[in-house]
Protein backbone atom coordinates (compact mmCIF):
# COMPACT_ATOMS: atom_id res chain seq x y z
CA UNK A 1 0.00 0.00 0.00
CA UNK A 2 0.78 3.71 -0.83
CA UNK A 3 2.19 6.05 1.89
CA UNK A 4 -1.32 8.15 0.32
CA UNK A 5 -3.48 5.56 1.03
CA UNK A 6 -2.06 4.65 4.77
CA UNK A 7 -2.38 8.28 5.50
CA UNK A 8 -5.71 8.34 3.85
CA UNK A 9 -6.88 5.39 6.45
CA UNK A 10 -5.42 7.48 9.48
CA UNK A 11 -7.20 10.33 8.39
CA UNK A 12 -10.38 8.34 7.70
CA UNK A 13 -9.59 6.68 11.50
CA UNK A 14 -9.65 3.66 10.12
CA UNK A 15 -7.60 1.08 12.79
CA UNK A 16 -6.34 -0.60 9.69
CA UNK A 17 -4.06 2.26 9.41
CA UNK A 18 -1.58 0.89 11.85
CA UNK A 19 -2.18 -2.59 10.17
CA UNK A 20 -0.69 -1.31 7.09
CA UNK A 21 1.51 0.92 8.98
CA UNK A 22 2.94 -2.37 10.53
CA UNK A 23 3.34 -4.39 7.37
CA UNK A 24 5.24 -1.53 5.62
CA UNK A 25 7.34 -0.33 7.99
CA UNK A 26 7.20 -2.75 10.89
CA UNK A 27 10.93 -4.54 9.91
CA UNK A 28 12.31 -0.80 9.42
CA UNK A 29 11.37 0.73 13.20
CA UNK A 30 12.18 -2.48 14.61
CA UNK A 31 15.78 -2.44 13.23
CA UNK A 32 16.16 1.29 14.04
CA UNK A 33 14.72 0.70 17.48
CA UNK A 34 16.67 -3.06 17.69
CA UNK A 35 20.15 -1.14 17.24
CA UNK A 36 19.46 1.36 19.91
CA UNK A 37 18.36 -1.03 22.53
CA UNK A 38 19.67 -4.55 21.84
CA UNK A 39 16.47 -5.95 22.87
CA UNK A 40 14.05 -7.20 21.27
CA UNK A 41 10.77 -7.11 23.48
CA UNK A 42 12.06 -3.70 24.25
CA UNK A 43 12.00 -3.03 20.57
CA UNK A 44 8.76 -4.20 20.43
CA UNK A 45 7.48 -1.82 23.30
CA UNK A 46 9.21 1.11 21.31
CA UNK A 47 7.22 0.21 17.61
CA UNK A 48 3.99 -0.53 19.11
CA UNK A 49 4.24 2.94 21.03
CA UNK A 50 5.48 4.18 17.31
CA UNK A 51 2.38 3.39 16.18
CA UNK A 52 0.31 4.64 18.66
CA UNK A 53 2.09 8.08 18.37
CA UNK A 54 1.43 7.96 15.17
CA UNK A 55 -2.15 7.58 15.08
CA UNK A 56 -2.16 10.43 17.49
CA UNK A 57 -0.12 12.52 15.19
CA UNK A 58 -2.03 11.89 12.07
CA UNK A 59 -4.33 13.54 11.44
CA UNK A 60 -3.92 16.76 12.17
CA UNK A 61 -0.15 15.82 10.87
CA UNK A 62 0.38 14.66 7.21
CA UNK A 63 4.08 13.23 6.45
CA UNK A 64 5.26 13.84 3.34
CA UNK A 65 7.79 10.56 4.21
CA UNK A 66 5.77 8.62 6.19
CA UNK A 67 8.63 6.41 6.45
CA UNK A 68 11.15 8.96 8.05
CA UNK A 69 8.51 9.76 10.30
CA UNK A 70 8.28 6.52 11.40
CA UNK A 71 11.41 6.08 11.61
CA UNK A 72 12.10 9.59 13.45
CA UNK A 73 9.37 8.85 16.36
CA UNK A 74 11.01 5.05 17.14
CA UNK A 75 14.38 6.49 17.57
CA UNK A 76 13.04 9.19 19.79
CA UNK A 77 11.00 6.46 21.70
CA UNK A 78 14.22 4.13 22.16
CA UNK A 79 16.46 6.74 23.02
CA UNK A 80 13.93 7.69 25.74
CA UNK A 81 13.47 3.88 27.06
CA UNK A 82 17.82 3.55 26.78
CA UNK A 83 18.02 6.44 29.07
CA UNK A 84 15.91 5.02 31.47
CA UNK A 85 17.63 1.90 31.55
CA UNK A 86 20.91 3.65 31.90
CA UNK A 87 19.56 5.53 34.56
CA UNK A 88 19.41 1.75 36.49
CA UNK A 89 22.24 -0.33 34.64
CA UNK A 90 24.79 0.93 32.17
CA UNK A 91 23.96 -0.03 28.67
CA UNK A 92 25.73 -2.43 25.96
CA UNK A 93 26.18 -3.09 22.32
CA UNK A 94 26.30 -1.15 18.93
CA UNK A 95 24.75 2.10 21.32
CA UNK A 96 27.24 1.80 23.62
CA UNK A 97 30.61 2.09 21.23
CA UNK A 98 28.33 4.75 19.46
CA UNK A 99 27.99 7.14 22.11
CA UNK A 100 31.48 6.44 23.50
CA UNK A 101 33.00 7.44 19.64
CA UNK A 102 30.45 10.65 19.91
CA UNK A 103 32.33 11.56 23.39
CA UNK A 104 35.14 12.94 21.09
CA UNK A 105 33.05 15.43 19.26
CA UNK A 106 31.79 17.18 22.40
CA UNK A 107 33.17 20.19 22.82
CA UNK A 108 36.59 20.86 25.25
CA UNK A 109 35.07 23.62 27.30
CA UNK A 110 31.47 23.05 28.66
CA UNK A 111 29.72 24.58 31.42
CA UNK A 112 25.92 22.74 32.52
CA UNK A 113 25.32 26.76 33.54
CA UNK A 114 25.29 27.54 29.34
CA UNK A 115 23.80 24.35 28.23
CA UNK A 116 22.57 25.01 24.85
CA UNK A 117 18.59 23.58 23.72
CA UNK A 118 18.62 20.39 21.73
CA UNK A 119 16.65 22.08 19.02
CA UNK A 120 19.31 24.52 18.83
CA UNK A 121 22.20 21.77 19.00
CA UNK A 122 20.44 20.02 16.01
CA UNK A 123 20.59 22.95 13.60
CA UNK A 124 24.15 23.36 14.01
CA UNK A 125 24.25 19.75 13.57
CA UNK A 126 22.03 19.57 10.65
CA UNK A 127 24.02 22.60 9.31
CA UNK A 128 27.06 20.86 9.53
CA UNK A 129 25.93 17.53 8.17
CA UNK A 130 25.07 19.89 4.61
CA UNK A 131 28.43 21.01 4.52
CA UNK A 132 29.39 17.42 4.25
CA UNK A 133 30.10 15.72 0.72
CA UNK A 134 27.24 13.22 0.19
CA UNK A 135 28.82 9.95 1.07
CA UNK A 136 30.72 11.49 4.18
CA UNK A 137 27.54 12.27 5.59
CA UNK A 138 25.51 8.99 4.95
CA UNK A 139 27.92 7.21 6.41
CA UNK A 140 27.97 9.30 9.37
CA UNK A 141 24.40 9.23 9.70
CA UNK A 142 24.04 5.43 8.87
CA UNK A 143 26.09 4.91 12.15
CA UNK A 144 24.51 7.83 14.54
CA UNK A 145 21.00 7.86 13.52
CA UNK A 146 20.46 4.78 12.40
CA UNK A 147 23.44 2.49 14.82
CA UNK A 148 24.26 0.58 12.02
CA UNK A 149 27.51 -1.43 12.51
CA UNK A 150 30.27 -0.81 10.60
CA UNK A 151 30.30 -3.90 8.57
CA UNK A 152 26.65 -3.12 7.89
CA UNK A 153 27.62 0.56 6.25
CA UNK A 154 30.59 -0.88 4.43
CA UNK A 155 27.74 -3.09 2.28
CA UNK A 156 25.23 -0.83 2.44
CA UNK A 157 27.91 1.53 0.35
CA UNK A 158 30.28 -0.68 -1.40
CA UNK A 159 32.72 0.89 1.07
CA UNK A 160 36.01 -1.11 2.75
CA UNK A 161 35.59 -1.09 6.64
CA UNK A 162 38.52 0.36 7.23
CA UNK A 163 37.23 3.54 5.05
CA UNK A 164 34.28 3.54 7.17
CA UNK A 165 35.91 3.72 10.09
CA UNK A 166 38.26 6.12 8.86
CA UNK A 167 35.38 8.53 6.98
CA UNK A 168 33.49 8.25 10.83
CA UNK A 169 36.85 9.10 12.54
CA UNK A 170 37.31 12.40 10.21
CA UNK A 171 33.80 13.58 10.38
CA UNK A 172 33.40 13.29 14.30
CA UNK A 173 36.97 15.55 14.18
CA UNK A 174 35.19 17.94 12.08
CA UNK A 175 32.30 18.02 13.90
CA UNK A 176 34.02 18.46 17.09
CA UNK A 177 35.77 21.72 15.12
CA UNK A 178 32.48 22.62 14.16
CA UNK A 179 31.02 22.75 16.92
CA UNK A 180 33.81 24.60 19.00
CA UNK A 181 34.06 27.10 16.04
CA UNK A 182 30.51 27.90 16.70
CA UNK A 183 30.70 28.49 20.35
CA UNK A 184 28.32 25.10 21.00
CA UNK A 185 28.34 24.20 25.02
CA UNK A 186 27.26 20.88 25.79
CA UNK B 1 39.45 9.10 32.36
CA UNK B 2 37.87 8.48 35.34
CA UNK B 3 34.01 6.26 35.80
CA UNK B 4 32.48 9.41 36.56
CA UNK B 5 33.87 11.72 34.42
CA UNK B 6 33.63 9.30 31.40
CA UNK B 7 29.67 9.04 32.00
CA UNK B 8 29.32 12.69 31.77
CA UNK B 9 30.89 12.74 28.58
CA UNK B 10 28.64 10.04 27.68
CA UNK B 11 25.82 11.67 28.21
CA UNK B 12 27.41 14.92 26.75
CA UNK B 13 27.15 12.18 23.77
CA UNK B 14 23.87 11.38 24.65
CA UNK B 15 22.40 14.66 23.88
CA UNK B 16 24.45 14.25 20.60
CA UNK B 17 22.88 10.96 19.86
CA UNK B 18 19.40 13.10 20.43
CA UNK B 19 19.78 16.01 18.43
CA UNK B 20 20.35 14.21 15.35
CA UNK B 21 17.37 13.21 15.25
CA UNK B 22 15.98 16.28 14.55
CA UNK B 23 18.34 16.20 11.44
CA UNK B 24 16.80 17.61 7.49
CA UNK B 25 14.63 13.98 6.25
CA UNK B 26 16.19 14.44 3.05
CA UNK B 27 19.65 13.44 4.06
CA UNK B 28 17.91 10.50 5.65
CA UNK B 29 16.33 9.62 3.02
CA UNK B 30 19.30 10.32 1.16
CA UNK B 31 21.11 8.18 3.19
CA UNK B 32 18.22 5.34 2.42
CA UNK B 33 19.44 5.20 -0.85
CA UNK B 34 21.83 1.95 -1.22
CA UNK B 35 21.73 2.37 -4.76
CA UNK B 36 24.36 4.99 -5.67
CA UNK B 37 26.83 2.51 -4.99
CA UNK B 38 25.12 0.60 -7.64
CA UNK B 39 24.80 3.55 -9.89
CA UNK B 40 28.53 3.56 -9.13
CA UNK B 41 29.58 0.08 -9.54
CA UNK B 42 27.21 0.12 -12.73
CA UNK B 43 29.22 3.17 -14.32
CA UNK B 44 32.59 1.40 -13.12
CA UNK B 45 31.64 -1.91 -14.80
CA UNK B 46 30.78 0.24 -18.17
CA UNK B 47 33.81 1.91 -18.17
CA UNK B 48 36.19 -1.22 -18.07
CA UNK B 49 33.74 -2.51 -20.56
CA UNK B 50 34.31 0.59 -22.69
CA UNK B 51 37.95 0.72 -21.72
CA UNK B 52 38.10 -3.17 -22.63
CA UNK B 53 36.11 -3.79 -26.05
CA UNK B 54 35.37 -0.03 -27.28
CA UNK B 55 38.91 0.13 -29.31
CA UNK B 56 37.34 -3.27 -31.06
CA UNK B 57 34.21 -1.97 -31.47
CA UNK B 58 35.48 1.16 -33.02
CA UNK B 59 37.51 -0.49 -35.55
CA UNK B 60 35.10 -2.84 -36.45
CA UNK B 61 32.70 0.35 -37.12
CA UNK B 62 35.18 2.02 -39.17
CA UNK B 63 35.76 -1.46 -41.62
CA UNK B 64 32.16 -1.69 -41.61
CA UNK B 65 31.65 1.77 -42.99
CA UNK B 66 34.95 1.71 -45.11
CA UNK B 67 33.44 -1.19 -46.76
CA UNK B 68 30.31 0.00 -47.18
CA UNK B 69 31.86 3.04 -48.73
CA UNK B 70 34.39 0.70 -50.59
CA UNK B 71 31.17 -1.47 -52.20
CA UNK B 72 29.20 1.56 -53.09
CA UNK B 73 32.07 3.52 -55.05
CA UNK B 74 33.21 0.14 -56.88
CA UNK B 75 29.45 -0.68 -57.98
CA UNK B 76 28.84 3.10 -58.99
CA UNK B 77 32.09 3.02 -60.80
CA UNK B 78 31.24 -0.41 -62.68
CA UNK B 79 28.00 1.04 -63.79
CA UNK B 80 29.04 4.12 -65.00
CA UNK B 81 31.87 2.48 -67.17
CA UNK B 82 29.22 0.03 -68.56
CA UNK B 83 27.01 3.23 -69.37
CA UNK B 84 30.47 5.11 -71.03
CA UNK B 85 31.02 1.63 -72.51
CA UNK B 86 27.98 1.31 -74.27
CA UNK B 87 27.21 4.57 -75.06
CA UNK B 88 31.18 5.89 -76.39
CA UNK B 89 29.96 9.67 -74.66
CA UNK B 90 33.39 11.01 -74.83
CA UNK B 91 31.96 13.62 -72.10
CA UNK B 92 30.69 10.91 -69.77
CA UNK B 93 34.17 10.94 -67.85
CA UNK B 94 33.79 14.45 -67.50
CA UNK B 95 30.05 13.24 -66.47
CA UNK B 96 31.59 10.68 -63.94
CA UNK B 97 33.66 12.98 -62.18
CA UNK B 98 30.39 14.63 -61.35
CA UNK B 99 28.74 11.50 -60.37
CA UNK B 100 31.49 10.46 -58.21
CA UNK B 101 30.57 13.60 -55.61
CA UNK B 102 27.10 12.89 -56.62
CA UNK B 103 25.49 10.87 -53.53
CA UNK B 104 22.96 9.03 -55.04
CA UNK B 105 19.60 7.45 -53.26
CA UNK B 106 20.04 4.10 -53.65
CA UNK B 107 22.53 1.86 -56.05
CA UNK B 108 19.73 0.82 -57.56
CA UNK B 109 18.77 4.19 -58.57
CA UNK B 110 22.15 4.40 -59.79
CA UNK B 111 22.48 1.62 -61.74
CA UNK B 112 19.21 2.93 -63.90
CA UNK B 113 20.60 6.07 -64.79
CA UNK B 114 22.98 7.59 -67.12
CA UNK B 115 25.41 10.22 -66.57
CA UNK B 116 23.09 12.96 -67.86
CA UNK B 117 20.17 11.28 -66.49
CA UNK B 118 21.90 11.76 -63.33
CA UNK B 119 23.15 15.31 -64.02
CA UNK B 120 19.10 16.09 -64.32
CA UNK B 121 18.67 14.25 -61.49
CA UNK B 122 20.26 16.01 -59.80
CA UNK B 123 19.32 19.30 -61.37
CA UNK B 124 15.39 18.10 -60.79
CA UNK B 125 16.28 17.27 -57.01
CA UNK B 126 17.99 20.50 -56.37
CA UNK B 127 14.83 21.84 -57.82
CA UNK B 128 13.17 19.84 -55.52
CA UNK B 129 14.95 20.88 -52.33
CA UNK B 130 14.53 24.48 -53.52
CA UNK B 131 10.69 23.73 -53.77
CA UNK B 132 10.58 21.95 -50.81
CA UNK B 133 12.43 24.54 -49.07
CA UNK B 134 10.35 27.08 -50.55
CA UNK B 135 7.36 25.17 -49.71
CA UNK B 136 8.65 24.79 -45.80
CA UNK B 137 8.98 28.75 -45.77
CA UNK B 138 5.73 29.12 -47.36
CA UNK B 139 4.80 26.78 -44.31
CA UNK B 140 6.74 28.41 -42.14
CA UNK B 141 6.57 32.21 -42.65
CA UNK B 142 10.46 33.94 -42.24
CA UNK B 143 11.45 34.32 -38.97
CA UNK B 144 13.74 36.85 -38.24
CA UNK B 145 16.48 36.42 -35.33
CA UNK B 146 14.89 38.27 -33.19
CA UNK B 147 11.51 36.58 -34.04
CA UNK B 148 13.11 33.30 -33.34
CA UNK B 149 14.48 34.16 -30.08
CA UNK B 150 11.05 35.07 -29.35
CA UNK B 151 9.67 32.49 -29.93
CA UNK B 152 12.01 30.15 -28.65
CA UNK B 153 11.24 32.23 -25.42
CA UNK B 154 7.70 31.56 -26.15
CA UNK B 155 8.21 27.81 -26.31
CA UNK B 156 10.22 27.73 -23.42
CA UNK B 157 7.42 30.09 -21.61
CA UNK B 158 4.77 27.03 -22.84
CA UNK B 159 7.35 24.94 -21.04
CA UNK B 160 7.33 27.06 -18.12
CA UNK B 161 4.22 27.32 -18.18
CA UNK B 162 3.36 23.38 -18.61
CA UNK B 163 5.34 22.46 -14.96
CA UNK B 164 4.10 25.46 -13.60
CA UNK B 165 0.57 23.89 -14.31
CA UNK B 166 2.07 20.74 -13.04
CA UNK B 167 3.29 22.72 -9.93
CA UNK B 168 -0.29 24.36 -9.40
CA UNK B 169 -1.71 20.85 -9.55
CA UNK B 170 0.82 19.76 -7.35
CA UNK B 171 0.09 22.63 -4.61
CA UNK B 172 -3.67 22.15 -5.38
CA UNK B 173 -3.40 18.49 -3.81
CA UNK B 174 -3.62 18.07 -0.22
CA UNK B 175 -4.01 21.66 0.36
CA UNK B 176 -5.46 22.97 3.33
CA UNK B 177 -8.61 24.04 4.09
CA UNK B 178 -10.50 25.99 5.81
CA UNK B 179 -13.88 25.80 6.56
CA UNK B 180 -15.15 29.23 4.75
CA UNK B 181 -12.89 27.94 1.55
CA UNK B 182 -14.66 24.64 1.85
CA UNK B 183 -18.01 25.76 1.63
CA UNK B 184 -16.85 28.31 -1.22
CA UNK B 185 -16.13 25.53 -3.45
CA UNK B 186 -18.65 25.00 -6.40
CA UNK B 187 -20.95 21.83 -5.72
CA UNK B 188 -19.12 20.06 -2.92
CA UNK B 189 -19.24 23.34 -0.48
CA UNK B 190 -23.09 22.65 -0.31
CA UNK B 191 -22.93 19.81 1.33
CA UNK B 192 -21.07 20.70 4.17
CA UNK B 193 -23.62 19.87 7.23
CA UNK B 194 -24.89 23.52 8.00
CA UNK B 195 -25.02 22.50 12.04
CA UNK B 196 -22.34 19.95 13.67
CA UNK B 197 -23.13 17.34 16.37
CA UNK B 198 -22.95 19.30 20.04
CA UNK B 199 -19.21 19.85 21.26
CA UNK B 200 -17.55 19.24 18.16
CA UNK B 201 -15.60 21.93 15.88
CA UNK B 202 -14.12 22.59 12.82
CA UNK B 203 -10.39 20.93 13.28
CA UNK B 204 -8.75 20.89 10.00
CA UNK B 205 -9.37 20.41 6.21
CA UNK B 206 -7.73 18.95 2.90
CA UNK B 207 -8.30 19.67 -1.05
CA UNK B 208 -7.57 16.19 -1.79
CA UNK B 209 -7.68 16.44 -5.62
CA UNK B 210 -9.72 18.16 -8.28
CA UNK B 211 -11.08 15.80 -10.46
CA UNK B 212 -10.83 15.25 -14.55
CA UNK B 213 -14.47 16.93 -15.03
CA UNK B 214 -13.50 19.36 -12.57
CA UNK B 215 -15.12 18.44 -9.55
CA UNK B 216 -13.50 18.47 -6.02
CA UNK B 217 -12.19 16.04 -3.29
CA UNK B 218 -11.92 16.88 -0.30
CA UNK B 219 -12.29 15.98 3.44
CA UNK B 220 -12.84 17.86 6.63
CA UNK B 221 -12.03 16.86 9.82
CA UNK B 222 -14.04 17.64 12.78
CA UNK B 223 -13.14 17.22 17.02
CA UNK B 224 -14.73 16.94 19.56
CA UNK B 225 -12.21 17.24 22.74
CA UNK B 226 -14.92 15.39 25.28
CA UNK B 227 -14.01 15.38 28.71
CA UNK B 228 -11.29 12.07 28.83
CA UNK B 229 -11.30 11.18 25.21
CA UNK B 230 -11.34 13.25 21.83
CA UNK B 231 -14.04 11.95 19.36
CA UNK B 232 -14.18 12.46 15.76
CA UNK B 233 -16.00 12.66 12.37
CA UNK B 234 -14.22 12.78 9.18
CA UNK B 235 -16.26 13.52 6.30
CA UNK B 236 -15.02 12.64 2.88
CA UNK B 237 -17.22 14.84 -0.18
CA UNK B 238 -16.24 14.14 -3.31
CA UNK B 239 -18.02 15.57 -6.57
CA UNK B 240 -18.52 12.16 -8.98
CA UNK B 241 -19.40 14.25 -11.85
CA UNK B 242 -16.32 13.89 -13.25
CA UNK B 243 -17.13 9.99 -13.54
CA UNK B 244 -20.47 10.45 -14.44
CA UNK B 245 -19.44 12.46 -17.70
CA UNK B 246 -16.93 9.82 -18.71
CA UNK B 247 -18.82 6.67 -18.09
CA UNK B 248 -22.32 8.11 -19.27
CA UNK B 249 -24.80 5.46 -17.88
CA UNK B 250 -22.48 4.07 -15.45
CA UNK B 251 -24.70 3.54 -12.31
CA UNK B 252 -23.52 5.39 -9.14
CA UNK B 253 -21.62 2.61 -7.51
CA UNK B 254 -19.85 2.34 -10.44
CA UNK B 255 -18.97 5.65 -10.51
CA UNK B 256 -17.70 5.45 -7.30
CA UNK B 257 -15.77 2.21 -7.92
CA UNK B 258 -13.87 4.58 -10.07
CA UNK B 259 -13.39 7.09 -7.88
CA UNK B 260 -12.16 4.88 -5.08
CA UNK B 261 -11.05 1.75 -7.10
CA UNK B 262 -8.82 0.04 -4.34
CA UNK B 263 -10.85 0.08 -1.59
CA UNK B 264 -14.47 -0.80 -2.77
CA UNK B 265 -17.00 -2.62 -0.88
CA UNK B 266 -15.31 -1.97 2.08
CA UNK B 267 -18.23 0.75 3.11
CA UNK B 268 -21.45 1.10 3.31
CA UNK B 269 -23.02 2.85 0.49
CA UNK B 270 -26.55 4.42 0.74
CA UNK B 271 -28.73 6.77 -1.66
CA UNK B 272 -29.49 10.18 -0.04
CA UNK B 273 -33.16 8.98 0.09
CA UNK B 274 -32.47 5.47 2.36
CA UNK B 275 -30.69 7.22 4.65
CA UNK B 276 -31.54 6.67 8.33
CA UNK B 277 -30.36 6.90 11.75
CA UNK B 278 -29.85 3.16 11.85
CA UNK B 279 -27.43 3.10 9.21
CA UNK B 280 -24.76 4.78 11.61
CA UNK B 281 -25.35 2.21 13.98
CA UNK B 282 -24.38 -0.40 11.85
CA UNK B 283 -21.38 0.82 9.93
CA UNK B 284 -18.74 3.42 10.55
CA UNK B 285 -17.97 4.32 7.40
CA UNK B 286 -20.88 5.28 5.31
CA UNK B 287 -21.35 6.86 1.82
CA UNK B 288 -24.11 8.85 1.28
CA UNK B 289 -24.56 8.98 -2.39
CA UNK B 290 -26.58 12.06 -3.96
CA UNK B 291 -28.33 12.39 -6.53
CA UNK B 292 -26.42 15.35 -8.38
CA UNK B 293 -23.49 12.50 -8.34
CA UNK B 294 -22.12 14.04 -5.26
CA UNK B 295 -21.22 11.49 -2.56
CA UNK B 296 -20.09 12.43 1.55
CA UNK B 297 -18.23 9.68 3.01
CA UNK B 298 -18.51 9.45 6.56
CA UNK B 299 -16.24 7.93 9.21
CA UNK B 300 -16.28 9.11 12.66
CA UNK B 301 -17.50 8.31 16.70
CA UNK B 302 -20.47 10.38 16.92
CA UNK B 303 -23.85 8.91 18.10
CA UNK B 304 -25.95 7.49 15.32
CA UNK B 305 -28.50 9.89 15.92
CA UNK B 306 -26.71 12.91 16.17
CA UNK B 307 -25.00 12.04 12.96
CA UNK B 308 -27.65 11.16 11.41
CA UNK B 309 -29.43 14.97 12.53
CA UNK B 310 -26.16 16.53 11.41
CA UNK B 311 -26.49 15.13 7.10
CA UNK B 312 -30.39 16.42 7.65
CA UNK B 313 -28.87 19.33 7.18
CA UNK B 314 -27.05 18.49 4.28
CA UNK B 315 -29.37 19.41 1.26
Amino acid sequence: MEDAEILDLYWERDVRAIHETQSCYGRYCHSIAFNILRNREDSEECVNDTWMRAWSCIPPSRPCRLAIFLGTITRNLSLDLLKRKRAAKRGSGEMELALDELVECVPTAYSMEDAVETAELSRMIDRFLHTLPEKECNVFLRRYWYVEEYAQIARRYNMKLNTVKTSLFRTRAKLKAYLEQEGIVI
Amino acid sequence: MSAVMHEELQEKAFRLMEALSGVDEELLARSEEDGHSADHRREHRRRVFMWRYGKYLAACFVFLVLGVSAYSVSRLSLDVGKKQNSTGNAGGAADYSLMENYELPGNNGAAQLSPEEALSSMESEEENVTADTTENEAEAPAISPEEGAQRENTSDGAHTSNSAIDKSIEAAMDTALTLEAARDLSVVGEYIPKTLPEGYRFFNGVLLREQEGGGYDIQLFFRNDGDTDASDIVLRITDCCAAKKTEGNASVQEQIDLIWPERRGERTFVTAEDLTAEIFRTSDTVAIIYDSGVVVQYTGEGTPEEIYEMFLTVP
